[in-house]
């Protein structure tokens, strides 16, 4: 691996103090040869002390962004610290340490820019509940109508990017629930996409951030802004 | 023509709300920049209060039957734009704020990296491609 392809674990966390450390040590243990950083969102717990303990950088945000916000931030310090390819991960056990190598594989290979971990890609025994499946399936088959191509887990948040679409994100990265239209984003300039089949856990801690009634605020919401993305302006000065 | 107590009663209005504004000026907690905005709907209130002709004259011209509906139009009109104006200034300002944040952060993390050279860096960097 050259020094241009060192890649960088970005692991969101809000309030995941429970689950953090056990997410960490995986990683130290099935994924040595990444850097982690752990970007505390405003947790109100003891997430940045566990972070800390474990050895691994962490970036406070001194107030609450929403995931979006708080991946961004882990983009800028990719670019900062000169890594060509950067891993969203999740902090509550949900993704799998072993299977980071399966997304940032086609990344390095320059296959595509956006790698997505898929649930749904294969048969991998990955069940949420009836109502968050279906939702998926409604945003990743939005997503697919609006970019062209198959997209299956559109809102799966076990990511690679590489360095086009680093820059890209860094400079803008939707706030709310970022995944679909980031997807969208990055397809409308040219940034080739591609999903991988990853296996994942159900959540150890916490629950989701999206239930019930505001299931379908999201997907409204979410619906507008893939919509919308078609039309975003991209960087000025700046070929994507 | 008289003046109607309804003139009057708008005038001083206007006046209220040209004072409250000079009053959050001079204590600096309201900005020049949206004082102004303010100040001249203050004035837009006064006129179709003092020439109420002139309110009937151009509801004529335009066709309209009924003419204080042109008044309610109106305000309506510039309510709608002051508030998309200000979803604009909120979208700024959230932006601002965001990046301000992450900065923060990004910051505090640099000034807990050990410096380079310490022998206990966990990381090989030091070498940012900034920009």
């Amino acid at each position: 691996m050259s020094e241009g392809d060192r890649v960088l674990v970005i692991v969101p966390a809000h309030n995941e103090a429970e689950a953090l450390p056990d997410v960490l040590d995986q990683l130290r243990r099935h994924a040595p040869g990444y850097d982690v950083v752990v970007i505390n969102d405003g947790s109100s717990d003891g997430t940045a002390r566990v972070a800390r303990e474990a050895g691994v950088p962490v970036l406070d945000m001194c107030f609450n962004l929403g995931i979006g916000g708080a991946v961004q931030a882990g983009f800028k310090y990719a670019i900062e610290h000169g890594y060509a390819i950067a891993v969203q991960m999740d902090a509550d056990g949900q993704h799998v340490a072993d299977q980071i190598e399966r997304i940032v594989a086609p990344v390095r290979a320059g296959e595509c820019e956006l790698c997505i971990g898929s649930r749904f890609l294969e048969e991998t025994g990955y069940d949420g509940s009836f109502w968050r499946r279906l939702g998926t399936r409604y945003l990743s088959r939005v997503s697919s109508i609006v970019t062209g191509q198959r997209i299956t887990d559109a809102t799966s948040g076990f990511r690679a990017v590489g360095p086009r679409a680093l820059r890209y994100l860094a400079w803008h990265y939707p706030s709310d629930y970022p995944e679909p239209e980031s997807i969208v984003l990055l397809s409308r300039h040219g940034l080739p996409i591609r999903e991988v089949s990853v296996r994942m856990q159900p959540r150890q801690a916490g629950t989701s951030s999206i239930s019930g009634l505001a299931t379908f605020y999201y997907m409204a919401k979410v619906s507008l802004s893939l919509l919308l993305a078609v039309f975003k302006e991209g960087p000025t000065g700046q070929a994507a | 023509m008289g003046i109607r107590p309804v003139s009057v009663f708008v005038i001083v209005v206007a006046l209220f709300i040209a004072l409250t504004v000079v009053f959050y000026v001079r204590r600096w907690r309201l900005k020049e920049q949206y004082s102004l905005l303010w100040l001249v709907l203050a004035v837009a209130m006064v006129v179709p209060a003092a020439a109420p002709d002139l309110v009937e004259w151009t509801a004529d011209r335009l066709d309209v039957i009924y003419a204080p509906a042109l008044i309610f139009f109106a305000a309506l009109a510039v309510v709608a734009m002051m508030l998309f104006h200000y979803s604009l200034e909120i979208s700024r300002l959230s932006d601002q704020n965001r990046e301000l944040a992450q900065e923060l952060g990004l910051l505090r993390a640099r000034l807990e990296e050990p410096p380079p050279g310490s022998g206990h860096e966990p990381r090989r960097e030091d070498a940012p491609a900034r920009g």
